[in-house]
C-alpha cells in the first residue's frame, strides 16, 4: 500500500468499511508511515467534528405558525402523470416527414392533361384563356361560334 | 419492517387530511430538516421560511405521494430544491456576507435553540481545544460548494445512507461517494492544519 491509495482507503477504514484484510494492510502502513499517521489522525477528528456540531431547531412556536399557513392552503388533487417521455419526440422527425409526403402528392395538381396539343405551357394556355372569354365577351351571342373560337381553342365540332 | 408500516399508515391518513397525522409528520422532521437547511444556508431567519416551504409543499403534495422514495428521503428533496433555489436567489442579489461572518456573536441571537450532543469533557483544556477544533470545523463546512455540503450534511448529521442520499439528491451512488469523499478531504485538509498549529 502507498500513501496515495491509503488516502482513499481512510474514510472506509473510519467508518469499518474495510475487509479484514485491507484492514491489516491500511494498519500496517500506518505504523510505519508518519504522513499517513497525520492523516488517519486528521480524518479521525474531522469525522468526530462533523457528528458532534451543534443541531439547530426551529422556535418554540413555529409548529403554530406552520398549522395556521396550512389551514390557509388545502392540498392538491393527484394528478395522474402523463409518462410519456423523450420518446414521442424522436417521432417528431418522422412525423413531419410523413405528413410533407402526403401533402405533396395530394395536392390539387393542375390538369395539363387536356390542354390542347399546341399549348405547351401554363402561360400560353392562361393567354389562350383570356382572349377567349374577351372573345365570347365582345362578340355579339350566337349558338353558333365565331370561326376564331375554334381556330384558337382548336376544338372541333 | 413496522416502522414502514406505521409510516405508510401515518402518511394514508394524512392523504385523507387528518391533521393529527400531518401534524405527526412534522413532529418527526422538523428538527433534522431545519438543521440541514440552517446548515446549508447558514442562515436560520431564511431557514424557518424554507422550512415553512418545505411542509406547505409537502401538505399540498402529499395526495401525489406514491411512496416509492421513503417520506424521510422525499422530505429531504423538497428541502435540498428548496436551498437550490434560494442559492440561486441570492447569487441574483447584491453579494452581501454572511451575519456569522460578519458578527459571530450576533449568530446565537436568533430563535433557533442549541443542542449540544455531548461535548462536555472533564479536562477544560481538552473543551478548549474541541470547541476551537468545532470552530474550524464549521467555517469550512460554511466555505463548500452546496453540492458537497449537501451530500456531507445528508451523511455525516442526518446519518441517511447513500442510497437515501442518492434518491433525496437525484445523483448516482458512485456521485454521492466521491462527492463525500471530497467534502471530507477539504475539511480534513483544514483540521490538518489547525493540528499542525497553523491558522485556519
Amino acid at each position: 500500500m502507498n500513501c496515495t491509495h491509503f488516502e482513499k482507503q481512510v474514510w472506509d477504514y473510519l467508518e469499518g468499511r474495510l475487509s479484514a484484510s485491507e484492514r491489516a494492510a491500511f494498519e500496517a502502513h500506518r505504523a510505519h508511515c508518519e504522513h499517513c499517521q497525520r492523516v488517519w489522525e486528521s480524518a479521525q477528528h474531522t469525522v468526530q467534528a462533523l457528528r458532534r456540531l451543534p443541531r439547530y431547531r426551529p422556535a418554540p412556536d413555529f409548529r403554530e405558525r406552520l398549522q395556521a399557513r396550512l389551514r390557509q392552503a388545502s392540498p392538491k388533487p393527484a394528478r395522474p402523470r402523463l409518462r410519456l417521455g423523450w420518446k414521442p419526440l424522436a417521432l417528431a422527425p418522422a412525423l413531419g416527414l410523413l405528413i410533407a409526403f402526403f401533402w405533396f402528392y395530394n395536392e390539387p395538381q393542375k390538369n395539363l392533361t387536356n390542354l390542347p396539343p399546341d399549348a405547351v405551357g401554363t402561360d400560353d394556355y392562361t393567354e389562350m384563356c383570356v382572349q377567349l372569354h374577351e372573345t365570347l365577351e365582345t362578340a355579339e351571342w350566337s349558338p353558333t361560334p365565331a370561326a376564331s373560337y375554334w381556330v384558337n381553342t382548336g376544338y372541333t365540332r | 419492517m413496522e416502522t414502514i408500516s406505521a409510516e405508510t399508515q401515518l402518511i394514508e391518513r394524512a392523504k385523507q387530511q387528518d391533521e393529527s397525522a400531518f401534524a405527526q409528520i412534522v413532529n418527526l422532521y422538523a428538527d433534522k430538516l431545519y438543521n440541514y437547511i440552517v446548515r446549508m444556508l447558514g442562515n436560520p431567519h431564511d431557514a424557518e421560511d424554507v422550512l415553512q416551504e418545505v411542509f406547505l409543499r409537502a401538505y399540498q403534495g402529499l395526495p401525489s405521494f406514491d411512496g416509492r422514495a421513503s417520506l424521510s428521503t422525499w422530505l429531504f428533496r423538497i428541502a435540498h430544491n428548496l436551498c437550490i433555489d434560494h442559492y440561486r436567489k441570492q447569487e441574483r442579489r447584491v453579494k452581501t456576507v454572511s451575519i456569522y461572518q460578519d458578527n459571530p456573536d450576533e449568530a446565537d441571537e436568533g430563535a433557533e435553540e442549541w443542542e449540544f450532543p455531548d461535548t462536555q469533557t472533564p479536562d477544560p483544556m481538552q473543551a478548549v481545544l474541541d470547541r476551537e477544533l468545532q470552530e474550524v470545523v464549521e467555517r469550512a463546512l460554511e466555505s463548500l460548494s452546496p453540492k458537497l455540503k449537501s451530500v456531507l450534511l445528508l451523511y455525516d448529521m442526518e446519518g441517511l445512507s447513500y442510497e437515501e442520499i442518492s434518491q433525496s439528491l437525484g445523483i448516482p451512488m458512485g456521485t454521492v461517494k466521491s462527492r463525500l469523499h471530497l467534502a471530507r478531504s477539504e475539511i480534513q485538509k483544514k483540521v490538518a492544519a489547525y493540528l499542525r498549529g497553523e491558522t485556519v
